[in-house]
């Protein structure tokens, strides 16, 4: 064999190599633009023998149809290869901003691989949210696309309320401080039952005297209905703060979520 | 919130009030909660984790909220399944 025809023979085989893999790849694009899952996952298994590509794949697989357990533990044998996946690594740090549906531990890998990455444009967004960098006062609605700008919104006016005023207008008229975070429904309804409590109180006390043990009863428990009232307000004012930056992780992971979803194997 | 002791009498009282509640008046009236946990199990948790003061002021705090007219008031992705308010110790 003179060295032409091996020159050609390795040009011939590269090319075919190339041709190969850019068919599979169409292949796989195929498959998951028509959702046909188990062709997909057997199609993946049978075409590749390389473990890390294999592994990647899998990964990518088990994100695409958000399953967090199979994904986590094949993201962790291909990590090189998929932090160099741009589109997987935001579409998955979309997913992820639910934290709440994983176990702390499992997430704080993920977190650690992220921290370590350099992104720009609209996985910056994300990547913001996900290293829990948003603060209430350095946000600005106009930042953020049109559909989580009244998310935004809620979420910084959320924050600036204070649990001890919300008490202090409880201990004033029962309620109020419910409605002063906006729960008005749940404000009239703790007003309602307060109001009850104390007429029936008032009444034992007038008709049967203080010492009657129906009144003491009566006493104890409206006592104990307004100091829950006092209580639950200051309570339920950071509860809210904690549940519209969950509401506002969750609108954002939906919305990104839809911008990188299709172009998962481009 | 840290735990805090609570009186051994006042424990067994309010343990056996709820599982009287639960075991006899709530079949009975067919009592049906908005919550994931309902109120009176929540009360009783709460006071297993917070002690029998802070615990009972917390879980009259549901109590007080639990009605369905109060649905619009909680976010969408509270909202369960089954349509029942997601409700957890450690966050409320």
């Amino acid at each position: 064999m003179n060295k032409k025809s091996i020159c050609l023979l390795f040009f011939f085989v590269t090319i075919s190599k190339l041709i190969v893999s850019q068919d599979k790849q169409d292949f796989i694009r195929y498959l998951f633009k028509e959702k046909q899952n188990n062709e997909l996952l057997q199609f993946i298994k049978e075409s590749y023998w390389n473990n890390d590509s294999l592994d990647y794949l899998l990964a990518k697989y088990h994100l695409g149809y958000q399953r967090d357990s199979s994904f986590l533990f094949f993201v962790q044998k291909s990590k090189k290869l998929f932090v160099a996946d741009t589109i997987a690594m935001g579409y998955a740090s979309c997913y992820f901003l639910k934290s709440d549906q994983l176990e702390q531990e499992r997430i704080e890998w993920f977190r650690e691989m992220q921290k370590n990455r350099k992104v720009e444009g609209i996985n910056k967004m994300s990547d913001i949210f996900f290293l829990n960098e948003i603060k209430s006062n350095l946000i600005h609605e106009s930042n953020f696309p049109n559909l989580l700008q009244a998310s935004v919104k809620k979420y910084k006016q959320a924050a600036q309320k204070n649990p001890i005023k919300a008490a202090c207008l409880s201990a004033v008229v029962p309620g109020l401080g419910k409605m002063y975070i906006g729960k008005y429904r749940i404000g009239f309804n703790a007003m309602f039952m307060n109001g009850v409590f104390a007429a029936q109180t008032y009444e034992s006390i007038h008709k049967l005297g203080v010492k009657h043990p129906l009144s003491i009863v009566n006493i104890i428990l409206s006592s104990l209905f307004y100091a829950s009232t006092i209580y639950g307000s200051y309570r339920d004012t950071e509860y809210y703060k904690k549940e519209n930056l969950q509401q506002l992780y969750h609108d954002a992971s939906n919305y990104y979520s839809t911008v990188y979803y299709p172009d998962l194997y481009e | 919130m840290h735990k805090k002791e609570t009186p051994k009498a006042l424990y067994f009282l309010s343990g056996a009030m709820i599982y009287f509640y639960q075991n006899c008046i709530s079949e009975q009236i067919q009592a049906t909660c908005t919550y994931q946990i309902s109120c009176s199990e929540y009360i009783k948790l709460c006071i297993q984790e917070y002690g029998f003061f802070h615990g009972t002021l917390a879980g009259l705090n549901q109590y007080m909220k639990c009605s369905p007219n109060n649905f619009k008031n909680h976010l969408a992705y509270t909202l369960n399944e089954d349509n029942k308010i997601i409700n957890s110790i450690k966050d409320e």
